[in-house]
């Protein structure tokens, strides 16, 4: 997958973007430190022919850069990817606007004797920037806004010539473990049929054969009978439901987190002739606020308890569904046969339950030994997480802007031409915050 | 005289309606149920079941195959039906090798398992009558037994012990034996059951014989 080297594509995940955002901060930080303390006494008497004197401009620039500095950093401690590389998009074309505005400055207001290499320069340096922060984050930004700033298709042109808005590579790796997963499921589906519904059907076949048997002469045989008959067509009803359950695109779209999980749990129940048990902690509404948690957790829940009727021979289950430290787990305990997990977790769809937790920056922890009973632990960070939250999201974006507009305005009470630059620069913040709220919204109101 | 009978299955509800409905038979008695080999090969010696009918795919380290070998040599008069949802010749050539009598389709009607538990207890093979239509649609093996071999094989398959072949061919009871040896020999069989299997392949019986 990574550094797919072909023509006509473009490699991906080179570096980690939190290390180079580190990596900014520092350097950053020092520079603006630095020109913030001795930058008058350089610029000072070197630049003192101009309007407001170099020492303004050491100011301003040093001020800028703790500026940038404190925003990169803000965004390498924020990990879940997919907000960090829409804040880096902003990031960056901020920096080609300020980069822009001060060149603006140094051109026409302050230093008209500056030329065009000078606009090359700092233009370049500016763009490469904005690639470097693309390309730093392994993806490029696949929103259309992103791709597509006030008509100008920004620098995502492949070496063919045709603009590529993912890579082609990537998106054919992504469709084959898309494909595998289907697969997967599809295998799964298969086995669970046979267990579950095909048995019930046998019994109900079996229990009428028993009716017909005992037709003449015991009455309360065949009564039984028939009670079979009914019981297994109503638990083969509820298993037929959980099915459906699965093969759904969206499985929690009528039902919700909590009674798709009671159902499967009496399922399981009436499939293995345990105990399963189903306990709900207290789970506040934003902890499946992250895009597909709750139907990650679904998803799991059955992966764990499929494994559980398949290979635990269990008669004891309990499933709990709570809220932790780091977020919200779900967590699946059974006093079955066990396994070892360093020889034979295979096939048991303990990698596909693990990716469904990394890509929500989670984890599975997996705990059995042989005739030890298994535990699986799927625990995804939320509103106590500082990662994921959007809450969180939201009032670091608040913040970064805050630093942004203040920072403007300090420029802009020195030199009243930056406004310009100031009001652009707020207008593309405003739409970055709407976009960013009205995701919070949209992703905090999950079906319980 | 009833036919005990232990029932292993790890579907709970497979088990109970078995049950239910094969102690509507009154030479029918259920002695015990397990949901796993481990299971059945520590309650054997309390269940002493004439007749186990065992599903060969169930969760556990024991497959139905090793379980088959297990109990039998434990006790060997036990009759072992194999419950599968495998069609696969080699499979049930495995089971049968190992010394099951008996060869069901798991979605077979009730009444298939009750003859088969039945024909199993009078000692007889017994092999799911789709499961023979399966062999019987394969073309035809070649065949490399003298007539005399194939008319063995035939006795052998309809379940007449080497006595009562040798009364029928009018022969020794001895050349049946060596008769027998040869058949084995040239079919690769090791028992009577497996043996049935290739007398079915080749013709030389019909289902409506075998029940």
């Amino acid at each position: 997958m990574n550094s797919g080297k072909k023509p006509g594509t473009w490699s991906a995940n080179p570096v980690s973007a939190p290390i180079v955002l580190r990596a900014y901060v520092v350097i950053f930080g020092l520079v603006g430190l630095m020109l913030l303390l001795w930058g008058p006494m350089w610029f000072g008497p070197n630049l003192a022919g101009w309007p407001f004197g170099g020492a303004t401009l050491a100011r301003v620039i040093g001020s800028l850069f703790i500026g940038t500095a404190c925003c990169a950093g803000l965004l390498a401690i924020a990990d879940d990817a997919s907000l960090r590389r829409r804040s880096l998009f902003w990031f960056a074309m901020g920096h080609i606007v300020l980069w822009l505005g001060l060149l603006a400055e140094l051109k026409w207001v302050w230093g008209p004797g500056l030329g065009d290499q000078a606009v090359a320069v700092i233009g370049g340096s500016a763009f490469t920037l904005y690639c470097l922060w693309l390309i730093a984050e392994g993806e490029f930004p696949r929103e259309p806004y992103a791709m597509n700033v006030m008509g100008i298709p920004i620098g995502l042109r492949s070496t063919n010539g045709s603009t590529a808005p993912r890579d082609p590579l990537r998106s054919e790796y992504e469709q084959k473990i898309r494909h595998a997963a289907a697969q997967e499921e599809r295998n799964r589906l298969a086995r669970d049929l046979h267990d579950s519904i095909k048995q019930q059907i046998f019994a109900i076949q079996t229990a009428a054969a028993t009716a017909q048997a005992r037709f003449t002469g015991d009455a309360s045989g065949v009564r039984e009978a028939l009670e079979q008959i009914r019981s297994s067509a109503r638990e083969a009803m509820t298993e037929m439901e959980v099915m459906l359950d699965q093969l759904r695109a969206e499985p929690l779209e009528n039902t919700g987190l909590v009674a798709a999980l009671k159902k499967l749990c009496e399922s399981i129940g009436f499939r293995t002739g345990a105990q399963v048990e189903f306990n709900l902690g207290s789970v506040p509404a934003s902890s499946l606020a992250a895009p597909g948690a709750a139907e990650a957790t679904l998803r799991v829940a059955q992966e764990a308890l499929a494994n559980v009727a398949r290979h635990a021979r269990a008669s004891h289950v309990l499933v709990s569904l709570d809220s932790s430290e780091s977020g919200m787990e779900l967590t699946i305990q059974d006093d079955g046969a066990g396994f070892d997990t360093n020889q034979d977790s295979r096939g048991m769809g303990t990698a596909n339950m693990r990716s469904r937790a990394e890509q929500l920056g989670g984890r599975l922890e997996l705990i059995s030994s042989r005739e030890a009973g298994t535990m699986v632990k799927f625990s995804i960070p939320c509103d106590a997480a500082p990662s994921l939250s959007p809450a969180r999201y939201r009032n670091r974006t608040i913040a970064l802007g805050l630093m942004l507009l203040t920072l403007f305005l300090n420029t802009a009470v020195s030199h009243w031409s930056l406004l310009p630059a100031l009001a652009f620069v707020a207008a593309i913040a405003i739409t970055h915050y709407w976009k960013t709220y009205r995701g919070v919204r949209r992703l905090s109101q999950p079906t319980l | 005289m009833t036919i005990s009978v232990v029932l292993v299955d790890d579907h709970r509800v497979v088990t109970r309606s078995l049950k239910a409905y094969l102690e509507s038979f009154p030479d029918m008695k259920v002695v015990g149920i397990a949901a796993s080999g481990e299971e059945l090969l520590e309650r054997l010696d309390e269940w002493k079941p004439q007749v186990i009918l065992q599903d060969l795919l169930m969760p556990g380290g024991m497959d139905g195959i090793e379980t088959t070998g297990r109990i039998l040599k434990r006790a060997p008069s036990v009759k072992v039906i194999a419950l599968t949802a495998s069609m696969d010749e080699a499979r049930m050539m495995g089971v049968l090798r190992v010394g099951a009598v008996g060869y069901i389709r798991k979605d077979a009607e009730p009444e298939t398992l009750l003859a088969a538990v039945r024909a199993v207890a009078r000692g007889k093979t017994y092999i799911d009558p789709s499961v023979g239509r399966q062999i019987l649609q394969a073309p035809a093996t070649a065949d490399d037994l003298t007539p005399r071999e194939v008319e063995v094989l035939r006795q052998l398959a309809l379940g007449l012990a080497n006595k009562e072949i040798a009364h029928a061919l009018s022969i020794s009871e001895e050349t049946v034996k060596s008769h027998v040896g040869n058949v084995f020999g040239k079919l690769q069989v090791e028992n009577r059951s497996q043996a049935i299997v290739q007398a079915l392949k080749r013709r030389l019986v019909k289902l409506e014989e075998l029940s």
